[in-house]
This record gives C-alpha cells, sequence and structure tokens, in this order.
C-alpha cells in the first residue's frame, strides 16, 4: 500500500517533505490556515484584466499595451498567467524596475547630498546590471558592501564621512534592524546598547571617500585607511565639553566578540595621499571582513531582511511590518511561511528572482482586490493591496497608454523634475496615499500630462479622431488601452454620452483621454 | 498607521503618555479620511491663524546704552565671536526695529504687542534657528532635517478650516539661502508641506492654477466625467478610504482654481487699504496674508525677500535703516487692518528674523550673526501686549533673565492654538517625534 507509506514518511519527515514542496503552494497553505483561525473570507481569484495590470506594473514597472492585452485576454491557454509571469521576468524592463524600487530605498527621492545625486545615474547601471544578471542577492550585497564596482561606490558618498549614519543605513536597510535608537542611549525596548552601534560603525570609521578629475569626470572611490577607530564617550545626556572617549572595537551585530585584528604596528605611519591619489589597500581590511560577513551563513539577518522585503514588495505589507524594523521579539503575522521564505532563499541561493516568481505565481498574490477589508495593505492578505503607482510607473504607463513614442522620434526631454515633485512621494510615511493638491492642479492644468494626450501623428487621440469605427467600438478601445478592461455598461454610456457634446470630437476625446488617465483606477495598479 | 493594539502592546511598557496621545492623533486622523480636515484641538486655542513677518537674514534688535562706553573699551570679556573684532560704536545707535515697532506701535495695536527679548538658539548658521534642526542633529550638513517650525506640524495638528486653499501658505519672492527646506515637510506627510507662492499675480499665484488648454465649463464636465468613473471604481472597491480621498482632493484642487485665484487678488481690496499697505511685494504679501487668514488659512509666512536681505555684515545702518522703512508700512497696516476687521484677536502675529547680531562690528560697518541672544516680537491671538520679556547682558549679546528658546516659543506659539506641544507627536523612523524635541516650556508670563 504505496500511500499509506508516503504518508507515513511525511509524518516522521515533515521538513524533507516541505523542501520538495513549491514555495507558492506553502504560500497559499499558510495564508488559507490563518484566514481560516481568524474567520475571513478571502477575495476571489482576480481577473485576467486586474491580473494583467498588476503583474506588468510589478514585475516591468509599466502597463501592457493593446496588442499585449488583446493577445492575453483572448487566450485560452490555463497555463497563461505563469507562461506570462516567466516572460514578464525574462523582460529586459524587469531589471529596470526592480532597480528603481531598490534605489529609491537606498537613496530616497531627495538624497542626503549634492554628490550622491550627480553620481546616481552610475549606480542605477550597477544596480540594474546587478537584477539583469540575477547575481545572488548575497553576493551583490557583498560587492555594494566593498565598493569596488564601479558606480557601487555612490552608495557611500551620500554617508561622506559619517560612520554613524553608514551604521543606520546598512543595519535598517540590509539587516531589517533599527539601530539608531542605540546611537544615544541604549535602546528602550531593544537588546542593543550603543556599544553594538557604535561597534558597527567601527567597520566603517575608516573609509574615506577620495576624489579625482573634476568636472562631469569628477570620480569618487571608497578608500580604507589601517588607523582609525569610533570613540565613544557614553550616554548622550552626560556628555561634557572636552571628552574624546574611548576607541570601540568593530563587532558585528548580534555578536558578542569584538572583530579580532592583528595589532598595528608600532611604526605604523598612515600614508596622506595627495590630490587624486588612493590610499593603498590596507593589510588588514575591516571592510572586507564586514563584506564577508555580511554574506555568511553567521549572519541571520541578511536573508529574513530580504524575504520580507521582496514579500512586502508584492504583498503590501511584511510578514514582519515594517520592514525594516525587525526585532528580537517580532513575531511574524505568519511564522512558518516567514521560516519557508527565509530558508528557500537561502537554500536558492538567494536568488531573488525565484522568490518572486513562486511569490507571483502563488494564489494569494493572484486574489481580486474587492474583499472585505478596507485597508490598502490588508494584515491577512486576504485581497489584493491597492497601491499607487510611482513617479517612473506613471511616466512609463502614460507612454504606453496614450502611444506617446513614435516609432523614427526623437524622445522629447521630459522634465524629470517636474514629476518628482508632484508624483515623488504619494505615501504620507505610513503607507498610505495621499494624493496632494499640487498632484491634482498638475494633473488638472500641468503641459507635462496634457503633451501626453495631445493629438500627435500615430497616438491614441489621433487614431480616435481618424477612426471610422461607431462610437461604442471606439469607447471601447479606449478602456482596453487605458484600462485594460472592456467599459461596464454604465460607463459605455457615461462616455458615449459626453461624447456626443457639442465641442468638436477632437476635443471631446481629449477629455475623455485625460479622464481616463486621471481616474483612481490609472493612479493606482487597479 | 498602527492598529490601537499594536500601539499599545509596542508602548505599553514605555510611555503610556505618548502612546494616548498618539491613539487620539490617530483617532482624529481615522475620523476623517482626509488628512487636513479640521482636528480637535488639544484644548481651547487662544489663536486661531499664525502670520509670521520673517525677515529673513538676521535683524539687529537691541539699543544698549553699555556699548556706547564699552565701545571705546577693549573686547567685553566672554564674548567669543568678539575675538579679532572691534566693538564698534556707530551701530548702536541704529534702533531699526525699535523703529518699526516704536511706529507701529503709535499707530495703534500697542497693547498686542509683547517685545520677546531674548531668545536663544544653540545654532549659528542660516536657516538653523528657523528650520530647528535639533542640537542633538546633524549640524555639518547644514539641512533641515526636520519638518520646518509650526507649519507643517500646526496643520498636522489641527488641519485646515478652508478645504479650498492650502492650510500653510508661503509667500516668498524668490528662495531663501537655505531653499525650500525651510517650508519642508520632512517626515511628515506630503500634503502637510508649505505651499509656496513666488509670484502674487493672482493667474500665477500657484502652479498650475490655471489651465491654457480648455475653459472653466468643459473643465467642470470633464471633473463631473472623471467624478463618474472614480465613484463606479470606488464602489467596486468597497468605499477604499485611499480613493475616497483622492476623489474629495480632486475636488477640492478644483475648487482651489477659483478661489486661491480670488484671494490672492489684492486688487480687490479698496484703494484706502492698499494705499494703507504700501507698494511693492512684501506690501502686497502682508495684504494678502489678511486675506487668507480671513479664508480660514492656518499659517502664513511672509519673507521680507529672496536670499537673506537682513543680513548686513557690511554696512549695516544703511541697510538696516532701508529695510525697516520700507517694512515698517505695511506691518503697521497690516496690524491696523487685522484689528479693523476683527481678525487681530484670533491672528498670532510673529515677527522675527533668523537670529540677531553681535554688538560687536565685523569689518568696519557690519554687525555678524548672535544666536545668543536676540529679538521676536508678537502681537495680536492671545498674548499680553504692551510688554517685554526677558533681558539680555548689558551689550545685548546673550540672553541672562527669562531666556526663551526658540523650543520655548515653539511651545508657547503651539499653545496659543490650542496644542499641547508634549502630546503633538508623528511616528517616524521608529520614534515619536515632536516639534520641540524633548525639550521647550510654554512662557505663560506673556500669555493674556
Amino acid at each position: 500500500m504505496p500511500p499509506l507509506r508516503i504518508a507515513f514518511l511525511l509524518l516522521f519527515a515533515p521538513h524533507v517533505a516541505l523542501a520538495a514542496e513549491p514555495l507558492r503552494t506553502v504560500i497559499d497553505r499558510e495564508l488559507k490556515a490563518a484566514w481560516e483561525r481568524e474567520k475571513i473570507t478571502p477575495a476571489p481569484r482576480s481577473s485576467d484584466s486586474v491580473f494583467l495590470r498588476r503583474i506588468h506594473l510589478d514585475l516591468v514597472g509599466t502597463v501592457p499595451t493593446l496588442a499585449e492585452t488583446n493577445a492575453f485576454l483572448g487566450d485560452a491557454d490555463p497555463k497563461k498567467r505563469e507562461k506570462l509571469i516567466d516572460r514578464l521576468l525574462a523582460d529586459p524592463r524587469y531589471a529596470t524596475a526592480q532597480m528603481q524600487l531598490w534605489d529609491i530605498a537606498f537613496f530616497g527621492r531627495v538624497p542626503q547630498n549634492y554628490e550622491a545625486v550627480q553620481k546616481r545615474p552610475a549606480f542605477q547601471a550597477w544596480l540594474a546590471k546587478q537584477f539583469a544578471d540575477n547575481v545572488p542577492y548575497d553576493q551583490w550585497i557583498k560587492q555594494l558592501m566593498l565598493a569596488e564596482q564601479p558606480g557601487s561606490e555612490t552608495f557611500w558618498v551620500q554617508y561622506r564621512g559619517q560612520p554613524e549614519e553608514m551604521a543606520v543605513a546598512v543595519s535598517r536597510l540590509f539587516l531589517g534592524t533599527q539601530l539608531q535608537c542605540a546611537r544615544c542611549h541604549d535602546h528602550p525596548y531593544e537588546k542593543w546598547t550603543q556599544k553594538d552601534f557604535f561597534g558597527l560603525a567601527g567597520f566603517f570609521v575608516r573609509l574615506v571617500v577620495q576624489e579625482s578629475g573634476s568636472g562631469p569626470n569628477r570620480m569618487f572611490t571608497i578608500g580604507e585607511k589601517s588607523t582609525g577607530d569610533v570613540l565613544f564617550s557614553g550616554n548622550a545626556k552626560e556628555q561634557k565639553p572636552g571628552r574624546r572617549g574611548d576607541p570601540v572595537k568593530p563587532r558585528f551585530l548580534g555578536s558578542t566578540m569584538d572583530l579580532e585584528e592583528p595589532p598595528t604596528p608600532k611604526d605604523f605611519k598612515e600614508p596622506t595621499p595627495k590630490a587624486n591619489e588612493k590610499l593603498p589597500k590596507p593589510a588588514f581590511s575591516r571592510r572586507a571582513k564586514f563584506a564577508e560577513w555580511m554574506a555568511s551563513k553567521d549572519n541571520p539577518y541578511l536573508a529574513k531582511a530580504a524575504a520580507n522585503r521582496v514579500w512586502a514588495q508584492f504583498m503590501g505589507r511584511g510578514l514582519i511590518h515594517p520592514i525594516d524594523d525587525i526585532r528580537t521579539d517580532s513575531t511574524a503575522s505568519h511564522p512558518e511561511l516567514f521560516q519557508a521564505l527565509t530558508a528557500g532563499l537561502v537554500e536558492h541561493n538567494f536568488d531573488l528572482k525565484w522568490l518572486m516568481r513562486e511569490i507571483v505565481n502563488s494564489e494569494s498574490y493572484q486574489l481580486a482586490m474587492h474583499g472585505p477589508s478596507k485597508e490598502a495593505m490588508p494584515r491577512w492578505f486576504e485581497q489584493g493591496r491597492i497601491r499607487p503607482l510611482t513617479m517612473e510607473e506613471i511616466v512609463a504607463s502614460l507612454r504606453v497608454v496614450t502611444r506617446f513614442d513614435q516609432p523614427g522620434e526623437k524622445t522629447p526631454e521630459l522634465g524629470w523634475e517636474y514629476y518628482r515633485i508632484y508624483f515623488g512621494e504619494p505615501l504620507d510615511g505610513l503607507g498610505e496615499f495621499q494624493g496632494s493638491l499640487k498632484e491634482h492642479l498638475f494633473w488638472n492644468n500641468s503641459e507635462h500630462i496634457r503633451r501626453f494626450i495631445q493629438r500627435k501623428k500615430g497616438n491614441l487621440l489621433e487614431e480616435m479622431v481618424t477612426s471610422k469605427d461607431p462610437v461604442e467600438k471606439k469607447v471601447e478601445r479606449l478602456f482596453l488601452t487605458v484600462l485594460h478592461r472592456p467599459p461596464t455598461p454604465t460607463e459605455a454610456k457615461t462616455v458615449t454620452e459626453y461624447l456626443s457634446g457639442k465641442e468638436k470630437p477632437e476635443t471631446l476625446f481629449e477629455e475623455v483621454i485625460w479622464a481616463l488617465v486621471n481616474t483612481s483606477e490609472f493612479r493606482f495598479n487597479h | 498607521m498602527f492598529t490601537r493594539r499594536e500601539l499599545l502592546s509596542r508602548t505599553g511598557t514605555g510611555l503610556p503618555l505618548l502612546a494616548l496621545a498618539a491613539l487620539e492623533a490617530a483617532a482624529a486622523r481615522a475620523a476623517a479620511a482626509n488628512p487636513l480636515a479640521p482636528k480637535v484641538a488639544h484644548f481651547p486655542a487662544k489663536a486661531k491663524h499664525v502670520i509670521h513677518l520673517f525677515m529673513n537674514g538676521g535683524p539687529s534688535t537691541f539699543v544698549q546704552p553699555a556699548l556706547e562706553y564699552h565701545g571705546q573699551q577693549p573686547r567685553p570679556p566672554g564674548q567669543d565671536r568678539t575675538r579679532s573684532r572691534r566693538a564698534v560704536q556707530v551701530a548702536v545707535q541704529v534702533p531699526q526695529v525699535q523703529a518699526v515697532r516704536h511706529r507701529s506701535v503709535r499707530d495703534l495695536p500697542r497693547d498686542r504687542q509683547t517685545d520677546r527679548r531674548h531668545l536663544r538658539d544653540p545654532l549659528d548658521a542660516h536657516g538653523h534657528p528657523e528650520s530647528r534642526a535639533g542640537p542633538a542633529h546633524d549640524l555639518r550638513q547644514r539641512k533641515a532635517i526636520r519638518p520646518s517650525m509650526e507649519k507643517p506640524w500646526l496643520q498636522y495638528g489641527l488641519g485646515t478650516e478652508n478645504q479650498n486653499l492650502p492650510g500653510f501658505v508661503v509667500l516668498c519672492p524668490g528662495k531663501p539661502v537655505v531653499g525650500p527646506a525651510l517650508w519642508s515637510n520632512s517626515f511628515l506627510p506630503g500634503v502637510f508641506q508649505g505651499c509656496h507662492i513666488q509670484n502674487l499675480d493672482p493667474k500665477r499665484v500657484i502652479e498650475h492654477i490655471q489651465n491654457r488648454y480648455i475653459g472653466a465649463t468643459t473643465q467642470r464636465e470633464q471633473l463631473d466625467l472623471l467624478n463618474e468613473l472614480n465613484k463606479l471604481h470606488l464602489n467596486a472597491r468597497n468605499g477604499d478610504d485611499q480613493l475616497d480621498a483622492r476623489i474629495q482632493s480632486l475636488e477640492m484642487a478644483f475648487r482651489m482654481q477659483t478661489e486661491a485665484t480670488e484671494a490672492f487678488d489684492v486688487s480687490r481690496e479698496p484703494v484706502k487699504v492698499r494705499e494703507s499697505y504700501g507698494k511693492g511685494y512684501f506690501a502686497d504679501a502682508c495684504l494678502s496674508a489678511r486675506r487668507l487668514v480671513e479664508r480660514g488659512v492656518r499659517m502664513v509666512q511672509v519673507f521680507y525677500g529672496s536670499g537673506q536681505p537682513w543680513d548686513d555684515h557690511g554696512d549695516l545702518e544703511k541697510g538696516h535703516r532701508a529695510k525697516a522703512k520700507d517694512s515698517d508700512k505695511a506691518i503697521a497696516a497690516l496690524l491696523k487692518d487685522l484689528k479693523a476687521k476683527g481678525l487681530l484677536d484670533e491672528t498670532l502675529v510673529l515677527w522675527g528674523g533668523e537670529f540677531g547680531r553681535t554688538p560687536t562690528s565685523e569689518g568696519a560697518s557690519g554687525r555678524d550673526h548672535n544666536n545668543h541672544g536676540f529679538c521676536v516680537w508678537l502681537a495680536g491671538g492671545g498674548v499680553k501686549g504692551g510688554m517685554t520679556y526677558g533681558q539680555s547682558d548689558e551689550f545685548g549679546f546673550a540672553a541672562m533673565e527669562n531666556k526663551v528658546h526658540v523650543h520655548d516659543l515653539h511651545a508657547t506659539i503651539l499653545h496659543l492654538m490650542g496644542i499641547d506641544h508634549e502630546k503633538l507627536t508623528y511616528r517616524y523612523s521608529g520614534r515619536d517625534f515632536r516639534l520641540t524635541d524633548v525639550y521647550g516650556t510654554v512662557v505663560k508670563d506673556i500669555i493674556r
């Protein structure tokens, strides 16, 4: 009786069984268990239109073209969603879209200093390459820590001369830990002491931002001195002028031991490079030790923080939320799932693309967005989350739906600064969308939005004005183009009535297109 | 946003007061999906609006007879900024700000004025006392890393009364030295950012306020179409709060297009009133400030000029005289006008710069920044009139008696607006932030 034997094995060796189980199944099983426990009815499976728009935005940062929409909606293949996912994961736009998300996490919309802004394109190129080549996450983090690959140094330039800020950023972004409280006093709720904070800063205190060239040729590299320590003078409240503090040895986060390092030779003299010269590599490099530790099995934080971040990217909130505040006493909303995500990521050599593929192939990711919860980031993931488009996604999507870029035409300068001002930060800092009045005025009246819509050869408005199709057909095509679904009967009626107005057809169609790209449905992912 | 349970479990062992305050704030926010909706104050407010006349740069604010004597003497003891500079006699004879004050006073509301000497601020760089980077924060980068002063914070705490106009308006003809960071919301939600108005021409007053492509009627029809589509979308999504809020603010933006144009149109004022303010950007800005306050705007900040005009490192006497003369008429007219309209009781007018100037000279005829002691004055909404508060040393260098730190000034302004500065918190980066950091005492003696 073979089936029985299998059941027997399952009982006694659950780990073996779990390892063979695809992560997407674990996701669905664990979320379902929580819904049953919490007595929640999840939303049904999303419609093809909703899924199509969601997956395009989440993976490649833009919406599909009318042709892509028609092809997908008309496809009867039951495996078409999985196939689309594979196609988008292999799309060159995937790397750019993922880069943009991480780049914002690293720098914010307005970076710490001017130099960081100047060299950000080089960093973005470096980061996009990591995604394009699907370099294992732990490996590119290691390279980021080493800052030797051109472009990667920009991350450090933003914290120039501020080892404490580096410690705050590295712990928050890559280790999911909020250490900054321990900068001035021992953390009130956590085990972190000031020694932990300055111990981490000790790895960065010897880093030096080196410059060469000037103007557009100005280049940065990150050198490392052989000497220098963080000086610790106790609780910020008890500071007295003139107190220098005592040197603190570097210490890996969570470790109880200081880093072992060879003593500096007595007669060692730190070289002082001239302008445009670089520091020699130190005989003992704290930076190299730290980079090695980041990507090693001894670092328990890296995989957890990354798994949680990627989960939140697609599902709206972290299994531990917020994602950059994983505490010793934090319990994940779905502990077994969190464990499976983290273990899976490690087993698959930190392959982020694998993790994303599993998440978006789960039934849970593919739920419809209308469910019982009113929350933007439903706590139990019982429905698809509603999120506003990023600045990059808005502009990219506007280009696609209005057919702004015509073959053989030089792409006009868009004036990114404007989009940054009005769409740069749509969230209130706690994850909730807050469309500002300035944003609406920008949508309503600015030439920056208008020029996408205005009639030009080959674009959507031109097609609407010149096509001989009956108006019903045109309305349907408008909805399929902008919102990737046919209109409901009420919508079709409303828009058709509007189009029968007394202004000339070009004006009427222009206003309808304006209204469609201005809908909440376009501004958000659904 | 934190749920009630999360909040309690996070802070239950720690700071019950903060938790309570945060809960209250969360409840207030939850009550209205619109973050700008008016909110309930902590206690009855004495003032509803603030007009901040901001003399960017650092105006000199004192007369000290002692200097006339000491000016001839070697450097006074204990003045670290005076090293290598010689005390100067001329400067002390120029009580420009006194002139502003006295003339305004003579004109009318002396009983409504409080001279607040002497403030103290730990930082001495442009933009800092204004933007209030906290003492524990980054001094090297000289940047405003916290939400600027009371303005975004006021709006965050109280919401805005007039839903058709921005709650916090900055009138500045250009850019101050450190730029828009001065009215930045920083970590507060973006909606609380100050609305910068550079050009007072009503048609260009707010960016994108007018549509060059279609008329108002067409735009209304267009918006109605959009609203219909959005409502269908909203209903299909269970009335999601974010979506609903967006529909509301779209409407608000449209209404603002009409109302803002009207509010900034000073040509609608009687000729007599316009003449009383005088001519120029500052005069028009003062008059606009009154019109905005009249329409329920919470906070108006009027910059004296672009850059840092009140920063006379050289030729102070001439420079200060000219600026005092130029601004005096408009300020006096504003106070009178507010009084005549019955708005002075509910409008706190704050006059001040970024810091004061040293009693000692810089070069031959200028004076340097002084953050150790400087003055502001307050009038109207809830403050006692006709008094001075605090005293400096005999040189006018550092605050000595009844020192008022900028944190204390903030605490007092919030208090007048009905906000307990210790309860107005915003959770960011793992902790609750306050405008006044962990400092600030309300200066009760100056409150009516």
